[in-house]
């Protein structure tokens, strides 16, 4: 046996030399089997928005053109001005939109994080004014008794007594959010008139300076959540005020980035037959039908799927992965693989060769099947699978070749997310990373690094490794 | 007795062998030094060690929650001071024999040993005090203090008993290179790589039957084998191969949570090195710009970078972080020059001259280190030679850094070295004079009082402000060149699936991992 | 000559001592040494083991004692374990797999050099093409380890360390260290050399009147000579093996003694050098029995035929 092999070695040492110089045979190279349902039809295709931008009449508006190009790669301010600059009401309508779901799920991450820590971990050290934000916190996470509950333990002639009793009052009264802009700008500072186009002012962090209860007396820099509420509500107000017809489809298009607090949209069937490719240019919902069914499965869950999978291409695609009760997350992950490169193919024969804005277009149609698939999940109260959903989508935003940038708004909610499961490294490097850009996400930053500090000391004991 | 356990062995052993599973083969950044989970003193041993042992809890890798696979029960006791633990039963050692409380109490037991020469369980004997047997699944744990919630803080892997002869445990024994866990996997360490096995037990199923562990070579011919199938992973990808292994529809890039510095440690004990004006103007002589363009691709100015510079011992992610502190992104040839003529050093015929006698400075650096930063030591070196210091550069195995460089026996003058951190990144043993990974033996009294003080903190903002307080004085005293962080990215073919990565352990989830 | 047998014997008597000396000399060095092995392991500044690791690897007693301790379990077939660099690894298992790699490596590696020997004695390789052997021999045994290396990496990838990558390197390595360096090159000018000068020899001359051959003449008076030769040329391939094994990363016996002694791994070094001190062994007393043969030959009384 073994001289057989050494037979064999001989004569493949008699031809190595000459293989290490020749090309790769291409013949062994694994063919890969795309798995999945083709359950999407190429009519359900093309109504996405990706692929109907494959003809370039349809994608002449947003190619090339300053505010458009600076929105697919997230550069926020850049659009913005942009818009500006040409008087694209809608165009600056749609970046305030995105705007305030960045700030709206930075006040959740700053909620979850402050929750936890000073909440459900609280020590007897912590400054008790600390306590007004725990009720800001709960607030915002949609729990109003254990709010006012919080409220109640904030000291009287506090530096936030008056806030606290401002927020007691507001959620006495009233019982649906979000607070009215006027009443948030009153609480976080005047942020200055709404103007399309332009920016909030922001307070000077840090908001406050506490007291730790204890020998050493360390001080405790903490921010009120409550500015980033007050930005994301001017941010929508700048956003109608630039685009009034968004008045009617604005709550669908925040929903996925709604409080816990908020409801969700009600009057689906009010919404526009055809909502226009402005609000969907660069987003997940792919098309008018997505939107619509998203906010149906808000309402019924998975039952939402087989009432819309001959109309919406993401109800189509995630079908096969739901039976009725559950949804098969690992169907959902192949699904979204296999109707990209359905999309790429469609975009292929819509616009008659292969370009290099397909695939990040196509990328855009896997997410929307991996979000879709994880709001399903959620609803389903399979939490976990949701998870796993929501961080492949996270992954496959990364940028650079062949890949699109990170939608800060979905960013963002993952490290809502996370901090809501006491996790914080990956929000911390989250919100690290959009600091540059969205600096008044800062608010955020202290609820999220204490979080880390107590659970630092909690952890199980480590030494560095290399 | 002994023969039915033989048989358990095999029957777990073969049904994972006989399961409708795959094998996985990978690489890793290096062969793991040993799989006995005391001895974890590189990330590929932690890495290794998750697949043969189950940690008391873990953490989920997506929901985060607090989880355990053999503990049925968990009481606290004595008023928080102790922990009453009830094992599940039928658990299987990949021997056949069942754990028991008696393992329980031998792992608690070998780490309190003061003869065990273990770094891992020397962290544990700060707060663990005892165990008691109080039944054949009822073990009881007292701690030193009261512990709020002691189950987040029991992360350590349970040993057998059987195994051993006493609770001296040295690294040396055959359990380092042929353990034996309650984990899905049975590992065996050979001479140029690991094999696991899958072994099925009441609380593992796993449905891939091998994994085999290799050392990655060139970071070129590793893409290479990925993207040719030859292997279904790479642990850590370079950074230069980021690009296209994104773009491919085989391979799938995929973030792992991990928090790693890079560093050039100094030697202070060494003549001129000792001065820290001389370590001042070193900092201030090493390009950082350049050599994350050249070493690892990323230029200045690149958005969402996986480099970030940091000015400590601290990414700038860390709440730790003191952000007061500014890095040092270019190099000060004149400030250098500068410090160097004021610490006494002369320059002679362009080279720097320390009483009369040139000055040659022995670079070493972790030679796997060099996969993700190609010539990052030339480069450092040429910077070193630019600016008038001769040197001698040499890459120092994987072994050599464990025993001579960590452990503060080594001869040079500076290392290149990474450190990577979990959730905790407390970094008392890399700078207390006692630390247990102090490389070139770093001691200042001012360190020494701020790390005595994080540890003795009350308040976590305490902690805080001693560490933000250590690393202005560490930014200033510069026992290390504080390089950057740098992300770090797994790549596995598509056709792996459910391969969900653990943040800091990897392979956690490993049951849910499926090859086609 | 008289005392005939006095070459023979000392080689008996160095090839009898070699295993002997050698670990001992190895022990000598680790006292010798700064720093002792298990205080590499447990540093006593941060480690309190330190004491009890010592008594494990009996250590803790003086050169003298370890010597003692380590002989018994040798001569017993048993090894001990890596300390460091196979950390936990069973060394006699190590061993049992490591020497068949190396002894084949050399085997192979003596087939060119034995092509060599046996082409030169009997004309084959003809002096023409000496330069352009001695060319081929100047290229350093790094030089092509290291492009075969890159050939095999690159060539079998992930598999290059299992059984088929192994064999590869084991062929690639065992041309280079018959090739390079000189070897081939050395076996063919020298034993040609050694023929040629014997061949000028006077009774050589009558041999051939006689109607005898040249080579039964000759090889009986070169054979002590060839054998000198041919030990040194294995000698050579004999450490010429540890660096190629370590280029290749061959799995034999000259890697662990290269990475043993990289790390101050005495566990490792000891058996790895007593190993080659065997093989040195063998060699010098297959050299003593040949010089012995050869001698009883030549003093053997002929028959003479009755006429």
């Amino acid at each position: 046996m073994r001289f057989a092999l050494l037979v064999r070695h001989v004569t493949v040492l008699g031809v190595v030399g000459a293989l290490a110089g020749c090309a790769e045979d291409e013949s062994k190279l694994p063919t890969k089997t795309v798995r999945g349902t083709a359950s999407v039809s190429s009519n359900l295709l093309a109504q996405t928005w990706p692929v109907r931008m494959a003809n370039d009449e349809a994608r002449a508006a947003f190619e090339g053109k300053g505010g458009w190009r600076q929105l697919f790669i997230r550069d926020y301010a850049q659009s913005l001005s942009e818009f500006s600059r040409s008087g694209n009401r809608v165009g600056q309508a749609r970046v305030h939109m995105e705007l305030a779901a960045v700030y709206r799920q930075g006040a959740v991450l700053a909620a979850n994080a402050t929750h936890h820590v000073y909440g459900d971990d609280r020590t007897e050290t912590d400054p008790v004014e600390l306590q007004y934000l725990v009720g800001v916190s709960r607030a915002i996470r949609g729990d109003a008794e254990a709010a006012l509950a919080a409220f109640a333990d904030v000291p009287s002639g506090a530096s936030v007594t008056a806030r606290s009793a401002a927020w007691s009052t507001w959620l006495s009264d009233n019982p649906s959010w979000p607070p009215a802009l006027e009443w948030l700008d009153g609480m976080s500072g005047a942020m200055g008139p709404v103007t399309v186009g332009g920016m909030p002012n922001t307070p000077s962090l840090p908001h406050f300076e506490f007291t730790e209860r204890s020998k050493q007396r360390a001080m405790v820099k903490a921010n009120d959540p409550t500015v980033l509420l007050a930005l994301s509500e001017w941010h929508l107000a700048a956003a109608r005020a630039a685009d009034a017809e968004v008045m009617s489809i604005l709550p669908l298009l925040m929903s996925p980035w709604r409080l816990p607090s908020e409801p969700a949209p009600v009057g689906a069937d009010d919404a526009p037959a055809q909502i226009s490719d402005a609000w969907l240019f660069a987003r997940t919902l792919l098309c008018s039908e997505d939107v619509l069914f998203m906010a149906a499965v808000e309402a019924d869950g998975g039952a939402a799927i087989s009432q819309w999978s001959d109309r919406s291409p993401l109800a189509a695609a995630i079908a096969p992965a739901w039976d009725g009760d559950r949804l098969d997350y690992q169907k959902v992950l192949d699904q979204s693989v296999l109707v990209m490169k359905q999309a790429q193919a469609a975009m292929v024969e819509t616009s008659g060769t292969e370009a290099g804005y397909h695939r990040p277009f196509a990328m855009f149609v896997r997410l929307g099947v991996l979000q879709a698939g994880m709001v399903v999940a959620d609803k389903a109260g399979q939490y976990r699978d949701a998870g796993i959903l929501r961080l492949e989508a996270l992954e496959r935003m990364e940028g650079g070749k062949g890949s699109i940038q990170r939608d800060p708004a979905f960013a963002m909610s993952v490290a809502a997310w996370d901090a809501g499961n006491r996790s914080v490294l990956r929000p911390e490097d989250i919100l690290h990373n959009l600091l540059p850009d969205y600096p008044a996400l800062t608010v955020a930053r202290p609820p999220l690094e204490a979080l880390h500090l107590r659970l630092n000391r909690r952890a199980p004991p480590s030494t560095p490794v290399h | 007795m002994a023969l039915r356990r033989t048989f358990l062995a095999l029957g777990g052993l073969a049904m994972g062998v006989l399961g409708t599973g795959a094998t996985l083969k990978y690489y890793e950044e290096a062969l793991p030094t040993s799989l006995n989970p005391l001895f974890a003193d590189t990330m590929v041993d932690a890495r290794a060690q998750e697949l043969i042992f189950d940690r008391l809890w873990y953490r989920d890798a997506i929901t985060n929650e607090l989880s355990t696979r053999i503990v049925a029960r968990h009481d606290v006791a004595e008023v928080g001071r102790a922990i009453k633990i009830t094992l599940k039963e039928g658990i299987q050692w990949h021997d056949g024999t069942t754990m028991s409380a008696k393992d329980l109490c031998f792992t608690v037991r070998a780490m309190l040993d003061s003869r065990t020469p273990s770094v891992v369980a020397a962290a544990y004997q700060e707060f663990i005090s005892g165990c008691e047997i109080q039944g054949p699944s009822v073990a009881l744990i007292r701690f030193r203090k009261v512990l709020p919630n002691p189950r987040e803080r029991l992360g350590f892997a349970i040993l057998p008993a059987s195994q051993f002869s006493s609770t001296s445990i040295s690294p040396d024994l055959e359990f380092s290179a042929r353990p034996i866990g309650t984990g899905p996997f049975k590992g065996v360490r050979a001479r140029r790589e690991v094999i696991f096995d899958a072994f099925n037990n009441s609380h593992h199923t796993p449905s891939l039957v091998q994994l085999q562990l290799r050392e990655g070579g060139d970071p070129l011919l590793q893409i290479r084998s990925l993207e040719g199938a030859e292997v279904e992973g790479i642990i850590v990808v370079p950074p230069g191969s980021r690009a296209d292994l994104r773009a491919s529809d085989e391979v799938s890039l995929k973030s792992y949570d991990l928090r790693s510095w890079w560093y050039v440690a100094v030697n202070s004990n060494r003549a001129a090195l000792a001065d820290k004006r001389v370590r001042q103007a070193l900092n201030l002589l090493i390009d950082r710009n350049q050599l994350r363009e050249f070493a690892v691709g990323v230029q200045a100015g690149d958005r969402n970078s996986p480099c970030e510079f940091i000015s400590g011992p601290f990414v700038q992610t860390s709440p730790f972080y003191n952000r007061s502190i500014p890095t040092v992104p270019t190099a000060n040839r004149a400030k250098a020059d500068a410090l160097l003529k004021s610490a006494g050093l002369e320059r002679v015929g362009g080279r720097w001259q320390f009483n009369g006698e040139p000055i040659t400075l022995k670079v070493g650096m972790q030679a796997n280190l060099n996969n993700e930063a190609t010539d990052l030591l030339e480069q450092i070196g040429n910077q070193l030679g630019d600016a008038g210091f001769d040197r001698q550069t040499s890459k120092v195995s994987a072994d050599e850094w464990n025993q001579e460089v960590v452990s503060g026996q080594s001869d040079f003058d500076l290392v290149i070295g990474k450190w990577s951190f979990g959730l905790v990144d407390a970094v008392n043993d890399l700078f207390h004079t006692n630390g247990r990974k102090n490389i070139f033996n770093y001691s200042d009294a001012a360190t020494d009082a701020l790390l005595d003080e994080y540890e003795n903190a009350i308040t976590d903002t305490e902690q805080k402000d001693a560490y933000h307080k250590l690393h202005a004085l560490l930014a200033e005293d510069l026992p290390y060149l504080f390089l950057w962080k740098l992300d770090t990215k797994s790549g596995w073919r598509t056709e792996v699936r459910g391969n969900i990565i653990t943040p800091y352990f990897y392979f956690t989830e490993i049951d849910a991992w499926k090859a086609d | 000559m008289k005392r005939w047998w006095l070459r023979p014997a000392v080689r008996i008597g160095a090839a009898l001592s070699l295993p002997l000396i050698v670990p001992a000399i190895i022990t000598w060095l680790i006292w010798a040494l700064p720093g002792d092995p298990a205080s590499l392991i447990c540093p006593p500044s941060r480690c309190k083991g330190t004491e009890e690791l010592a008594k494990r690897w009996n250590l803790h007693e003086g050169p003298g004692h370890y010597f003692q301790t380590w002989l018994d379990g040798a001569l017993s077939l048993d090894f001990g374990r890596s300390w460091f660099v196979y950390m936990g690894m069973d060394l006699g298992k190590l061993l049992s797999e490591s020497i068949p790699v190396t002894l084949a490596l050399v085997a192979l590696a003596m087939f060119w050099t034995g092509t060599g020997v046996v082409g030169a004695a009997s004309g084959w390789i003809s002096q023409r093409l000496d330069p352009l052997l001695q060319t081929v021999g100047m290229i350093p045994v790094l030089v092509i380890a290291l492009v075969g290396a890159a050939v095999v990496d690159m060539k079998y990838g992930f598999g290059s360390s299992g059984q088929e990558g192994q064999m590869a390197r084991l062929l690639i390595g065992s041309a280079v260290l018959g090739l390079a360096d000189g070897a081939f090159t050395g076996a063919v000018t020298g034993t040609r050399g050694l023929f040629r000068r014997e061949e000028k020899q006077r009774y050589v001359g009558v041999a051939i009147l006689r109607g005898e051959r040249v080579l039964s003449n000759t090889l009986p008076n070169v054979t002590p000579a060839l054998m000198g030769q041919l030990r040194a040329r294995m000698l050579h391939l004999l450490s010429g093996a540890v660096v190629v094994e370590v280029m290749l990363k061959i799995n034999g016996v000259g890697e662990m003694l290269w990475l043993g002694t990289l790390e101050q791994d005495f566990g490792v070094v000891l058996p790895t050098a007593t190993v080659f001190a065997l093989a040195s062994s063998t060699l010098l007393l297959m050299q003593a029995c040949g010089e012995i043969l050869v001698a009883l030959h030549v003093r053997r009384s002929p028959r003479v035929e009755a006429a």
